[in-house]
């Protein structure tokens, strides 16, 4: 969910479609799609379909994913707060990348 | 016998070289077209576990991104299948329950295979819509109704049969669908003809060349038999001769 945050806010309020976004997020379609639809239900993303002619462009329109206002401030503030939490664990020496591995 | 062969060995190595190239061609094609059809059925047996106020959205969606793979049909199927695993998931993304009674379930399938088949042509079919681009071909660009159906079948980029199982399903074009698969056809052979057409002039010309050392060589060894039976001839004389010269004084008269 982090990459795929990090993949929407680096877009620059480009829009994206699955494929890109998978892409760019280094996610699997499996993690992507149910990954979107709980950011769209929450409204920190929205949906619509790309405007072309199919037969002019020869392929079919696909629908384009772009971060909402609301998600852009919503998912940086998320973002901060995670960061924030890791430097306190790290400065505490409780945080380890890996669960079950002891922090040296 | 042999010149028989002579002439009957290159005209087979043309046309089983045309031959193999055929049918690697059609084969591959098929290939790439049966992971191509299996890949959307993925995606529709997973549309048809969603709810129907998402179905088609997300259907339409799966299929677009599937198209834009079509180069890769294997990584094509492999996403596919994901996407059709995650299914689940998505339920939950969507606030529906993953799990739904068994009733439900075959509600869902039998709501969705009944609005699949109610589609008259897929949307999809390489990106294409088929039926307008049989009329853009017929209408705009002039072309005659044999014509159209061949710039359609060539342009679409997808495989003959699935061609076939599409244009099957319009009764209005079904007519002259064997003409278009048999023209189709047709194109595809003569452009692999052509292709070989280069490489029968040098084989000829390789034969001509392999024909004309053969000769050479023949006339040069019936030289060198002729040569070696003249020296063999003159030898047989001189060896005669010195015979002769031997024993000319034999035996000694007294």
């Amino acid at each position: 969910m982090i990459r795929l945050l990090g993949a929407l806010l680096g877009s620059a309020g480009n829009s994206l479609y699955g494929l890109e976004l998978a892409k760019a997020s280094g996610l699997s379609s499996g993690t992507i799609y149910p990954a979107l639809a709980r950011l769209e239900r929450i409204g920190w993303v929205s949906s619509a379909w790309e405007e072309i002619d199919p037969s002019v462009e020869g392929r079919p329109r696909r629908r384009l994913y772009t971060m909402t206002g609301h998600g852009s401030h919503a998912a940086r503030a998320a973002l901060e707060e995670l960061a924030t939490e890791l430097d306190g664990l790290r400065l505490r020496g409780d945080w380890s990348p890996r669960p079950g591995v002891q922090p040296a | 016998m042999t010149s028989i062969w002579l002439i009957a060995a290159p005209i087979g190595v043309v046309v089983l070289a045309v031959l193999r190239d055929v049918l690697t061609s059609l084969a591959a094609d098929e290939a790439k077209g049966m992971l191509k059809r299996r890949g959307r059925s993925v995606l529709t047996t997973a549309a048809e576990r969603l709810p129907e106020h998402v179905r088609d959205r997300y259907l339409e969606e799966w299929l677009a991104e599937h198209a834009s793979l079509a180069d890769t049909p294997i990584a094509a199927l492999r996403w596919a299948r994901r996407v059709r695993s995650s299914v689940p998931e998505i339920l939950a993304g969507l606030n529906e329950p993953a799990q739904v009674g068994r009733i439900e379930q075959r509600r869902r399938r039998r709501e969705a295979r009944r609005q699949l088949r109610l589609e008259p042509v897929r949307k999809h079919l390489a990106g294409k819509d088929l039926g307008a681009a049989l009329d853009t071909a017929l209408r705009e660009r002039g072309l005659g109704r044999l014509a159209a159906l061949g710039a359609v079948v060539r342009e679409s980029g997808a495989s003959r049969i699935e061609i076939a199982r599409m244009i099957a399903q319009r009764s209005d074009v079904a007519v002259s669908f064997a003409e278009a698969v048999g023209r189709s056809t047709g194109f595809f052979v003569g452009s692999a003809i052509q292709r070989w057409t280069r490489n029968t002039e040098a084989i000829l010309i390789y034969l001509q060349t392999l024909l004309d050392g053969f000769r050479e060589g023949l006339e040069l060894v019936t030289s060198s038999l002729a040569q070696v039976s003249r020296s063999l001839g003159l030898m047989w004389e001189a060896i005669r001769e010195a015979w002769r010269n031997m024993f000319s004084g034999w035996p000694p008269t007294r």
